[in-house]
């Protein structure tokens, strides 16, 4: 099922050769030519997905990873704790939450990874800063206008002067700051078949013939938005053909919602389209009332959605070429609060998930008795996630965009 | 000249004769520079020959939001002067129904005024309620506003200064603290900007946004001083890093009450010495302020950003020094000046306002492109608003809710493939071709609203429901975590229902558009005259012609696709039309100003 970080080179030294001999001529190796590549355009023109599940509202990251074992644990979530005979356990520390039956498969076959204690220096409560530094990657927050996946596809750009209006794609209703890049802007659709211009039947010709007016060569911005209309059409109909033909007998777990995108998700990638990232959020992570049924069944849903897309990616595959990320802005405080819910937290895990991805836990699990003002203190900084995916997975330099940071090493094979 | 005469002088045999030669150009040269000079410096105004009714669409567009033939006509008529002063000088034109009085009497501050204290409580607690609703009805009445005021260019500025002196709803959380902003930014919009930054600092929405709440001695809290600086006055980079340590401590202790009045907390406040910007003492932050303003980098920046807001990206820094200039010119009372009016009045009536550069060069926001297509076509405002504000939100902008500090960076950042779409749907739905359901019908979206962050903000419970956020009530937090934690895993029907958020309330929002009647009233009855009359007075741009007769033969065409004439009288006609404007709002023409 797992084919080696070296039959990946393979294939991708034998598709330089047979994409660009000519540029071969200039160069004195195949390694140089893939350090070449890497560093340019290829960065974007890698086949490679970036797959990104964003809990909102604030995971509680304690039950979700559950320290089964800790006293500490028992005695301050009296309300929403799950017990140490319920929980998956992944060994006498922490478990999973018992709705997580394929991620422990998962786990179990090596393909899960759990960063555990992920936050950051000076974190912030509020669901918006803090959702925006995890998006930009970038402790200033919002005083950085791009996201760190979005200057990932700038960056890869180099200096062509468009990518592929695909190559960012991002499900939800708009466009989240993370997959927004200067330069390369994401494409967002609710549902795929949502991504399209609405008209009468009769209009189509006329639309058509008035949006493949000729842009100048000049570079006005009448002209800019004359080309973007183009690629808005092309890019409008593989995003619904890709989609609209796909069939799965895998089942994406109850409701609509993030098994449904990652099922988009998913006939994206097995439509081979250009694109390296593909953005989802699930919602319903705030819970300050009533907290555990709710995030049980969160857990269930996001249990089953991710088992089966990992499933149906291995069905056809393309297993070798997508790693998923989940993560959320923050973590939830130790203690409950008086309603049987949590408030606000800092550190919380991360999970990554994919054939390249060296399954296991990472970092040490946050004490839940030295607290920060009632918090679990980071014992992961994410950017150190977020470095390893840029370097390993989407061969891309990482310093230039989170500046220098420490990556987590041999996360990704 | 200087490059020609330093080479004759360095010619040893020649020097006389260069030096005669010099002098002769000079003479001559300098005599037609002067004559040249009137007209070649930067703030020239536009020679009254060059007017023209291209232009007066150009100013409308700029210093509005476009419109309808008529106004325009009625600007050109003007002429350039009496145009520009008609939009500059606004106070003397009635802005139309009076928009303060429409919007919820709870809101405003004024109305707190005069109040038992109970009465005080008791109108906090039913704001704290509606928070959300009332900032979604707030943001409908500010684009109603822009959609129907007589005073364009007040509402255009309003929304420039929205993004530069930028508060945003998810950090302010109050909506009465927005809606007093939004006031102030139309109190100064054309104002005395030294006047509007000191009452800027002292907004409640803006001390709250920019943490200034929680600055205080011996904790500073830098994020306002730093703004102020970097995004307010000098621009980025025009200061150090101990400046804003400084500034910081001199804003200690500025902070405000709930219903939105400034307070200075005299305990948290640092009497201590400062050192800011070459000036020593125990500086306030008025001091502070007053010391940026005196600052010459403050006018560049302003200037700098409002020629880029009007006229186009890239103005020349001798223009931008000369309208610098300009605005520090002391006015009366006004010792360093500052007075916006005389900066506005010389931007719209300058040469470099008119140019190439600047006509038909912006990409439209999507405020703009979402009020100027119902201020064209003449639509009920309040209806149509509602649905333009959910458009807009989709295509990137929504109001009281800017991305970041520095607001909306406009430009190519509004256009990517799906916002377009986004903007060429808005099309449809706005000229009333699209029913909602016919919208609705193609753009099957079943999981809407269910993948969507459901966020709650530490202070209000409530969540972030598309664009708005809404609070919620902790029982009704607890029954949706019931309904959540259903098993069945069915869709919950009373969840969905409540889900259709205002998109969904706002595409079946109903107002008529009579396109035939419109058409009519402007003495058109010709297909080619149709389609002139109307791109000439919709787009910044030329139409195509390939454009033009594309949407002729549309007019000319019947449901079926058969070629039939099209007649004003016939009862298609408003269809045919109201087709024609859906396609030619769905062009690449359309989206610039």
């Amino acid at each position: 099922m797992t084919t080696t970080n070296s039959s990946r080179r393979n294939f991708l030294r034998s598709s330089i050769i047979a994409g660009s001999s000519a540029a071969l001529l200039g160069f004195g190796s195949l390694d140089e030519l893939i350090a070449a590549g890497n560093s340019g355009l290829r960065g974007l023109g890698d086949d490679r997905v970036l797959v990104v599940v964003q809990l909102s509202g604030g995971n509680d990251g304690l039950s979700m990873v559950v320290p089964h074992g800790d006293d500490a644990y028992h005695k301050a979530r009296r309300g929403t704790r799950h017990r140490a005979e319920d929980v998956l356990q992944l060994d006498k520390y922490i478990g999973l939450n018992p709705g997580m039956k394929s991620l422990r498969a998962l786990y179990d076959g090596g393909e899960l990874a759990i960063v555990q204690g992920c936050s950051y220096p000076t974190p912030n409560r509020s669901h918006f800063k803090s959702m925006d530094i995890w998006q930009t990657g970038d402790l200033r927050g919002n005083a950085q206008p791009y996201g760190w996946l979005g200057r990932f596809a700038d960056q890869g750009l180099g200096a062509a002067k468009t990518a592929d209006a695909n190559t960012l794609v991002g499900i939800g209703k708009k466009a989240e700051r993370a997959i927004i890049g200067q330069r390369v802007k994401p494409v967002a659709f609710t549902t795929p078949q949502s991504y399209r211009y609405v008209a009468n039947p009769a209009q189509f010709d006329t639309f058509d013939k008035l949006n493949e007016v000729e842009s100048t060569t000049e570079e006005s911005n009448l002209d800019f938005v004359r080309r973007v209309s183009k690629s808005a059409k092309s890019s409008s109909y593989s995003i619904r053909r890709a989609t609209s033909g796909y069939q799965s007998k895998i089942d994406y777990g109850p409701g609509r919602g993030l098994g449904g995108d990652l099922r988009t998700a998913a006939a994206i990638i097995a439509a081979r389209l250009p694109t390296r990232v593909i953005y989802c959020t699930m919602g319903g992570y705030d819970s300050h009332v009533n907290q555990k049924g709710r995030h049980d069944n969160n857990m269930r849903q996001l249990n089953a959605a991710l088992g089966a897309f990992q499933k149906d990616l291995v069905r056809m595959g393309q297993a070798d070429r997508v790693v998923t990320m989940v993560f959320s802005e923050f973590g939830r405080r130790v203690a409950e609060n008086g309603s049987g819910g949590t408030d606000h937290g800092v550190a919380g895990p991360m999970m990554l998930l994919g054939n390249h991805i060296k399954g296991g836990t990472y970092g040490k699990h946050p004490s839940l008795t030295n607290l920060d003002k009632g918090d679990l203190k980071m014992t992961t900084d994410f950017r150190s996630v977020y470095a390893a995916l840029l370097e390993d997975w989407l061969s891309t330099k990482s310093a230039p965009l989170l500046g220098k940071t420490r990556k987590l090493r041999k996360l990704i094979s | 000249m200087f490059a020609q005469s330093s080479r004759f002088s360095s010619h040893h045999g020649l020097r006389t004769v260069a030096v005669k030669w010099v002098l002769v150009l000079t003479m001559t040269l300098g005599a037609s520079c002067a004559a040249m000079a009137q007209d070649r410096s930067p703030l020239a105004a536009l020679p009254k020959a060059e007017w023209d009714w291209n232009k007066a669409r150009h100013l409308l567009f700029r210093a509005g939001f476009g419109g309808t033939k008529l106004e325009i006509d009625a600007l050109h008529a003007l002429g350039l002067e009496g145009a520009v002063d008609l939009l500059v000088d606004y106070e003397s034109t009635p802005s139309g129904p009076d928009f303060a009085g429409e919007f919820p009497e709870a809101l405003r501050r004024v109305a707190m005024v005069g109040l038992s204290r109970e009465e005080i409580q008791k109108k906090r607690q039913t704001l704290r309620r509606k928070n959300g609703r009332l900032l979604g009805q707030l943001r409908q009445w500010w684009i109603t506003r822009m959609a129907r005021t007589k005073r364009p260019l007040e509402e255009k500025l309003t929304l420039f200064w929205h993004g530069h002196f930028t508060s945003g709803f998810r950090d302010v959380r109050n909506t009465l603290h927005m809606c007093q902003q939004n006031d102030l930014l139309r109190e100064y919009a054309s104002g005395n900007f030294a006047e509007f930054v000191h009452n800027v600092a002292k907004d409640a929405a803006m001390l709250e946004y920019l943490d200034n709440n929680r600055n205080r001695r011996g904790q500073a809290n830098e994020n306002f001083a730093r703004e102020v600086m970097e995004l307010f006055t000098l621009g980025i980079g025009n200061y150090s890093e101990e400046d804003i340590k400084e500034a910081a401590r001199a804003f200690t202790g500025w902070t405000f009450d709930q219903s939105g009045g400034f307070v200075f907390n005299q305990r948290q406040h640092d009497f201590g010495l400062k050192n800011f910007m070459g000036k020593k003492g125990r500086l306030t932050g008025e001091d502070v302020i007053d010391t940026l303003l005196a600052n010459d980098r403050t006018a560049v920046y302003i200037c700098g950003k409002l020629f880029s807001y009007f006229g186009h990206r890239k103005p020349y820094p001798v223009l931008v020094q000369a309208l610098a200039a300009e605005l520090r010119t002391p006015r009366g009372d006004k010792k360093q000046g500052y007075e916006l009016k005389p900066v506005l009045k010389t931007i719209f009536k300058s040469r470099a306002f008119y140019d190439e550069k600047s006509m038909g060069c912006r990409i439209k926001s999507p405020i703009e492109l979402v009020v100027g297509a119902i201020r064209q076509l003449e639509l009920p405002a309040d209806k149509a608003a509602r649905l333009g504000g959910a458009m807009a939100a989709q295509m990137g902008q929504t109001l009281f809710d800017p991305p970041n500090v520095k607001g909306w960076a406009g430009g190519r950042e509004w256009i990517s493939t799906s916002a377009l779409y986004d903007r060429y749907n808005f099309a449809g739905l706005v000229t009333r071709d699209l029913s909602a359901d016919t919208f609705r019908m193609q753009t099957p979206a079943p999981n809407e609203m269910s993948a969507e962050a459901s966020m709650s903000s530490g202070a209000v419970g409530g969540r972030v429901r598309g664009e708005e956020f809404v609070p919620t009530s902790p029982r009704e937090d607890s029954m949706e975590g019931m309904e959540a934690a259903r098993a069945d895993g069915k869709p919950d029907d009373r969840k969905a229902r409540r889900d259709r958020s205002q998109t969904f309330r706002a595409l079946q929002m109903r107002f008529p558009f009579p396109a035939a009647k419109m058409v009519k009233a402007k003495d058109l009855s010709q297909p080619d005259e149709i389609v002139d009359v109307l791109s000439r007075t919709f787009l910044a741009v030329n139409l195509p012609s390939t454009s033009r007769a594309e949407l002729i033969s549309y007019l000319n065409t019947d449901t079926f696709g058969k070629s039939s004439a099209f007649d004003i009288e016939r009862w298609d006609a408003s269809r045919r039309l109201k087709g024609m404007l859906h396609l030619l709002f769905s062009t690449p023409e359309y989206q610039i100003n």
